[in-house]
């Protein structure tokens, strides 16, 4: 059994293929910023990666609310949701990290508690709960049920995070991109705008392993249930009859071995 | 089928089992976590979330004052930190580790004196945010924060690339 396809080796390698691209317009065709120098380059990354982040909570809300729907409810909706939450994780702490790094450099410190970084922070702490939440319920059910619910606080605090910088005085800088005339030109822009197929792909590749993973582990538990159960009735099938009163004895020899001696 | 249905409870016979098969119920996967560390993982989780919240809420809120409004409200900040925020104006002096400058919003001036290092980006004519309190009625900081904007133009350099697609070539 495997989780990936024809279609999805092809994601990769295209995937694989952008990021090369990507690192090659970044760090050659693009030329340096007036105010940031080389810096600017982390720009190639970070914004994508963020957006990445966004698309994973956003695709774990999806999953979510199809599943609370009782007309669409599935448990594909679930793997769905799983799927988005876990590699939106990863691309969380891709992007704290990352922008960590750029904060240093340009800003002059590591980390501070303006709203945009908190509010980030503060998703990356939630899809842990959510993850560490599936782990702890065994119902697939409630687990479904309740993580959805958590889904659902994490696509709030996803609106929060993206409009932190136009609503409240951060440090961190607003959008370059996402607004009618963006601020940004030239192999800058293209750069920028290639990063995001980039990392836009990487998720897919990411996304659809992870759902496919998640459908494989549930399948696996299945049949390996059904397998320990046939071998149990070949077990059973197969033992000798043995008198009521010495089934106890035949259990457990070694302590009545040991118990015999002394009395 | 689903799992939950197939699934016998423990202390059951399997069905379909003779008779002489000991009663062990099948194994099920195994919860990762006692109830003990569910209790204290969710103990962890709810306490960085609030955490996280409170921090967020108390800080993101006011991030800073700009220069005017930290004039304005002097007396009342007295010596607490806070931060201001401000561009640099031309008059930057640096003497033995520390930093004089003064910096400016809506036409209100703030003389500062740092110690703390500032970014490779710190020069005249940039935002800055800085960390301190005031002394007198010079701001002291401690830390400066460099407060870059979303604007990215080219550098001037020799284009060592073909005009780009759709784009402007760098002057």
């Amino acid at each position: 059994m495997s989780s990936s396809t024809r279609v999805t080796r092809a994601l990769g390698v295209s995937a694989l293929l952008a990021l090369a691209v990507n690192a090659w317009w970044g760090l050659s065709l693009s030329p340096p910023d007036k105010v940031q120098g080389q810096l600017v380059r982390i720009l190639y990354v970070h914004p994508a990666v963020a957006t990445m982040c966004y698309a994973g909570f956003g695709l774990c809300a999806l999953g979510s609310i199809a599943w609370l729907w009782p007309r669409t409810r599935s448990p594909r909706w679930d793997r769905l949701a799983v799927a988005g939450a876990e590699v939106g994780a990863v691309f969380c702490a891709a992007t704290l990290i990352t922008g960590s790094i750029w904060g240093r450099a340009t800003w002059g410190v590591w980390w501070t508690w303006d709203a945009r970084l908190t509010l980030t922070a503060l998703l990356f702490a939630e899809s842990l709960g959510y993850l560490a939440l599936r782990r702890a319920v065994d119902n697939p059910h409630s687990r479904a049920l309740v993580s959805s619910v958590v889904a659902l606080l994490m696509a709030l605090t996803v609106v929060l995070d993206h409009y932190a910088t136009a609503w409240f005085a951060t440090l961190h800088q607003h959008t370059t991109l996402f607004k009618p005339n963006p601020t940004i030109h030239g192999w800058q822009l293209v750069t920028m705008c290639w990063s995001f197929v980039a990392f836009g792909l990487v998720f897919a590749w990411m996304a659809v392993h992870r759902f496919r993973l998640e459908a494989l582990e549930e399948r696996y538990e299945t049949e390996g249930y059904l397998t320990a159960l046939e071998s149990r009735r070949a077990e059973g099938q197969a033992l000798p009859a043995v008198p009521e009163g010495d089934r106890v004895l035949a259990g457990s020899t070694t302590s009545a071995a040991r118990v015999e001696p002394s009395s | 089928m689903a799992l939950s249905e197939a699934r016998p409870q423990a202390g059951q016979s399997a069905p379909g089992l003779p008779a002489g098969t000991p009663h062990v119920a099948p194994r099920r996967r195994k919860s990762l976590a006692t109830r003990r560390q569910k209790v204290v993982a969710a103990v962890i989780v709810v306490g960085a979330f609030s955490f996280l919240l409170f921090r967020g809420l108390t800080n993101a809120l006011n991030y800073y004052l700009t220069a005017n409004q930290a004039v304005a409200q002097r007396a009342r900040l007295g010596n607490t930190d806070f931060r201001i925020q401000g561009t640099v104006v031309p008059g930057l002096r640096d003497t033995g580790g520390k930093l004089y400058f003064t910096i400016t919003s809506h036409h209100v001036d703030v003389h500062v004196v740092s110690t703390g290092a500032p970014s490779q980006l710190f020069r005249v004519g940039i935002p800055v945010v800085l960390d301190g309190h005031w002394q007198g009625s010079v701001f002291s900081s401690f830390q400066i924060m460099v407060q870059h904007g979303s604007t990215y133009t080219a550098a001037h350099q020799k284009a060592r690339t073909a005009a780009p697609p759709g784009g402007r070539q760098p002057r």
